[in-house]
């Protein structure tokens, strides 16, 4: 009976004082609710170590931004650390021409052919490890948003369909996300770009349009249909020459698996 | 024992970064930004100062008459992160006042191991409301003390040689751990006796 009074204080104790404690809280913090951290962050170890001078990563982060100096502070991150942030600095500035990442896949539940269901960790490497990911495909987007979550600028979203888009207009172009990326189906594209192959597997056709209705199977419709436009095709996959500017809507409408995609930028 | 005695043993005599070695890596890795640093040790000061006091009514008053005390630490870790939290809100309301530059980081300073220590060393102490209250308050210009004097430290290293493998974090920790054992001279008991 004792044993069980003395639980009942510990549980009604603590309890008070964390209630209480949580009401001041949310009564203080109910019209600060926005959050001010800085998107470098992610990219730091998250050790909190103090070696380059500030008491944590965000501080130094938010120092990293406002002096644009202080680069090689940071000693768990290493020389690579460094080089990214430099990258990130640099191509903040002038990010807004030359080419960003693009997700070169429209695989979803309803288009690809999957071997095996995955259940484990949230993560693009880890389930690589797994026989190359769970679709037939070898060379799909995995969807499981690795790049999604060290994106230091949160450029990259998952769309109604569930697939992974970059936002050119947020894109830094950075290119951690194709570091991370096993598939490689992260490829660079001109930010004017009008179309894009939404596709990266190198099968042959009927290996293709058997585990995918919206792979490039090589057919070479674009190819003839729009001379002008670029097109080639190189290993069953169709790419576009940027560099001629020719039509490319008719390649788009006679694509067979309209993997052809129109590059939207609003 | 006298508040300034109690002062005198948390800034000196038991500097807790120095003597206790909490919050060592903080100090290291306090700002190298003087009035930036100052500013952080206030704030600490008031956090363990607050902190100290709450956690201490909170034993005394409600966990030992009810025969909880093995419930401390659960419950200083969720008074202080409650405390830093609300700092870190007033703090946005202070900002137009405090030095510029970037927004200072409470998070780091409620994690810093110095605001856990001086608490359950006040409990174990057994310190009535005001003494808690200094304890706290010595405790966080004890870290000030030991910023400043690492702080300088630092300016120094830039300038001596020092060898390549020793270069960085090592000397530092080195160079504290002799300060701390300069602190160590500081006779405790002498200073009990002065301000008993």
């Amino acid at each position: 009976m004792e044993l069980v009074l003395n639980l009942l204080y510990a549980i009604v104790s603590i309890g008070v004082v964390g209630g209480l404690f949580g009401l001041i809280l949310a009564l203080s913090e109910e019209k600060h609710s926005e959050s001010v951290s800085p998107p470098l962050d992610r990219i730091l170890p998250g050790l909190d170590c103090g070696i380059c001078g500030y008491s944590t990563c965000v501080a130094y982060s938010e120092a990293v931004i406002q002096k644009r100096g202080e680069l090689d502070a940071c000693t768990p991150g290493g020389k690579n650390l460094q080089n990214t942030l430099e990258k990130f600095l640099h191509l903040e500035v002038n990010y807004r021409d030359g080419s960003y990442p693009q997700v070169h896949c429209r695989g979803g539940r309803d288009t690809a052919q999957y071997a095996f269901t995955y259940q484990g960790l949230d993560d693009c490497a880890a389930l690589y490890r797994l026989f190359q990911g769970d679709k037939l495909c070898k060379y799909a987007c995995l969807g499981m948003g690795s790049c999604i979550r060290l994106c230091p600028s949160q450029a990259i979203s998952y769309t109604r369909e569930n697939l992974v888009f970059v936002d050119p207009k947020k894109c830094t172009s950075c290119g951690i996300c194709i570091t991370v990326c096993p598939t490689g189906v992260l490829q660079k594209i001109p930010r004017n770009a009008d179309y894009f192959i939404a596709c990266n597997s190198l099968d042959d056709r009927p290996t293709t349009s058997a585990y995918c209705t919206v792979g490039c199977t090589g057919c070479r419709a674009c190819e003839r249909m729009s001379p002008e436009g670029g097109f080639t095709i190189e290993k069953n996959l169709a790419r576009i020459n940027y560099r001629r500017r020719g039509e490319r809507k008719n390649a788009e409408k006679a694509c067979p698996t309209k993997c052809i995609v129109k590059h939207k930028i609003e | 024992m006298s508040y300034i005695g109690i002062l005198f043993t948390f800034i000196f005599a038991q500097n807790v970064v120095l003597q206790y070695f909490l919050g060592v890596d903080h100090a290291q890795g306090a700002s190298k930004n003087l009035s930036r640093a100052l500013v952080e040790g206030l704030l600490l000061t008031i956090v363990c100062s607050l902190s100290a006091l709450v956690v201490r009514t909170v034993y005394v008053e409600i966990l030992l008459p009810l025969g909880l005390s093995y419930l401390r630490t659960l419950t200083g870790i969720l008074l202080i992160l409650t405390l830093g939290k609300l700092l870190e809100v007033s703090i946005r309301y202070l900002k137009p006042i405090l030095p510029a530059g970037s927004s200072y980081d409470c998070r780091g300073i409620t994690l810093n191991s110095l605001v856990f220590g001086i608490v359950l060393l006040t409990i174990h102490r057994i310190y009535d409301v005001w003494e808690s209250l200094f304890a706290g308050i010595a405790a966080g210009l004890g870290y000030l003390v030991a910023v400043l004097l690492l702080g300088v430290l630092r300016e120094q290293f830039q300038r001596e040689w020092i060898p390549r493998s020793m270069q960085g974090t090592p000397i530092l920790f080195i160079s504290a751990g002799l300060i701390a054992m300069a602190f160590m001279a500081i006779d405790s008991a002498l200073l009990q006796q002065l301000f008993r």
